[in-house]
């Protein structure tokens, strides 16, 4: 592939904010406009004075245009924000579920194209939620310590934060499972017998960089979680491995991330992996 | 595993030396050994560092009723002598692995699949899995003073595999914080 070597395999912040710029936002229109067919989605007809959803980036366009005020998430308020600052400081093991998948790139989005269409001064808001970018980096960090070369589960991870690991992370637990290759042959050779039309290596690989995000499931323990490897061989775990990751299908944008980094491993796994 | 063909690593790790005693008198190769002419032949108990390539096939093979042992015996190399690993389970992070061999790790594996030594695998993994950690620490953290350190100190410690894991790591915070200052 004619992308350097460090992009194989991940996105640049920029690929995840542009992803994240198709979350709807609520705006007021300054100026009417009729509907308007685009291809891959209709926006409404705008009337001023009338809030209407359209994606953040027509938001921005129209933002910078002076023809509409964007009305900022509920979640990026001054109160929701420490609220959520506060759920994140009392439980230092898991992350905590209100801020949305995409918060930091939308967060920043806002920040920069809306500044004065924020209920408070935007320094403030800022301030918050580097505030909470660093506890969940420090979340982050703490998980790391127990990496496993076979399971990994983080819940209600933003995508940017989940983006920034994810080299360090799958690279690591490829290692881990390289190492682990001398002991775990036995395992390996009954894997091929039960899946003999498999190339099990690639697999593998694929498996072991899988991320699973249940955003807004119930279950919020344990985010920082690794399973024992004796808890569960390879092969018997296969058939479900796969399940866990989406509950909700709301965010589009999560199946597509994880279908393109597989689809990118699949990439680099073909063209290194020949023997 | 089996190594791949154009790997570099594997191809560096392939080439690390292993301490081997051979069982068997070979002609004609006295050579290999430091200072002899290429007339004389190993002979039987010889002491040899063998890179591992020639070192693996040798200690796996030739196995029968008078050889008990294959071709040529081999002993842990050096980077996994007992003060290493020792030093590795007191303060896995301070202990400068580079200066050992450039691949510990994978040199590591090599060696436990060779001689299916579990606990040195455990070791190993559990060194590994630390380091890890403060490598993405120091990633994250080049130019701060947080961690006290001077970071090329550190880096002179890491072995390749951790050296790439610190690019990763490190290109992920740099990155993130070039589109933060691009956005502002």
């Amino acid at each position: 592939m004619a992308l350097p070597l460090k992009q194989i395999g991940t996105f640049l912040p920029s690929e995840i904010s542009f992803l994240a710029e198709n979350t709807s936002v609520s705006i007021v229109p300054r100026q009417a406009l009729d509907v308007l067919e685009l291809i891959g989605l209709n926006l409404p007809a705008m009337r001023p004075m009338r809030r209407v959803e359209v994606p953040l980036w027509v938001a921005i366009i129209l933002k910078k245009q002076s023809r509409c005020n964007i009305i900022a998430p509920t979640w990026l308020s001054e109160d929701s924000l420490k609220a959520a600052y506060e759920a994140e400081a009392s439980n230092m093991t898991r992350f905590s579920n209100k801020l949305p998948w995409e918060w930091i790139e939308v967060g920043e989005l806002v920040l920069t194209s809306a500044p004065d269409d924020l209920a408070c001064p935007p320094h403030i808001i800022r301030n918050l939620l580097r505030d909470i970018r660093e506890i969940r980096q420090a979340k982050v960090r703490a998980g790391l310590k127990s990496l496993d070369p076979t399971y990994m589960q983080i819940d209600n991870v933003g995508a940017m934060e989940l983006n920034e690991i994810r080299q360090f992370v799958t690279m690591t637990m490829n290692e881990l499972r390289v190492l682990q290759n001398g002991r775990a042959e036995e395992e390996a050779e009954e894997e091929v017998e039960q899946y003999p039309g498999e190339d099990s290596d690639l697999e593998d690989t694929l498996e072991t960089t899988e991320y699973s995000i249940p955003r807004d499931s119930s279950n919020f323990d344990d985010s920082l979680r690794s399973r024992s490897r004796s808890a569960a061989p390879l092969g018997e775990r296969r058939p479900t491995s796969r399940a866990p990751a989406y509950e909700d299908d709301e965010g589009d944008e999560e199946e597509d991330l994880e279908m393109d980094e597989s689809y990118l491993h699949t990439v680099k796994d073909n063209s290194s992996g020949q023997r | 595993m089996p190594t791949r063909y154009y790997n570099i690593d594997d191809i560096l790790t392939d080439a690390q030396k292993i301490p081997a005693v051979f069982q068997i008198p070979v002609p004609g190769m006295g050579y290999l050994e430091h200072g002899r002419s290429e007339s004389t032949d190993i002979k039987q108990g010889a002491r040899l560092e063998l890179p591992l390539w020639m070192a693996e096939p040798l200690a796996v093979s030739g196995e029968s009723d008078n050889l008990p042992n294959g071709f040529v015996t081999v002993s842990p190399p050096a980077p996994f002598n007992s003060r290493v690993i020792n030093a590795l389970k007191a303060n896995a992070i301070n202990v400068d692995l580079r200066s050992q061999t450039m691949y510990f790790f994978r040199l590591g594996q090599r060696w436990v699949e060779l001689t299916g030594d579990e606990t040195l695998l455990d070791q190993i993994l559990q060194a590994f899995t630390e380091r890890a950690a403060i490598v993405n620490d120091y990633a994250y953290n080049t130019r701060s003073t947080a961690l006290m350190t001077d970071n090329t100190e550190f880096m002179g410690k890491l072995d390749e595999t951790e050296v790439k894991l610190f690019r990763a790591a490190h290109d992920a915070s740099r990155q993130f914080k070039k589109w933060v200052s691009i956005k502002k």
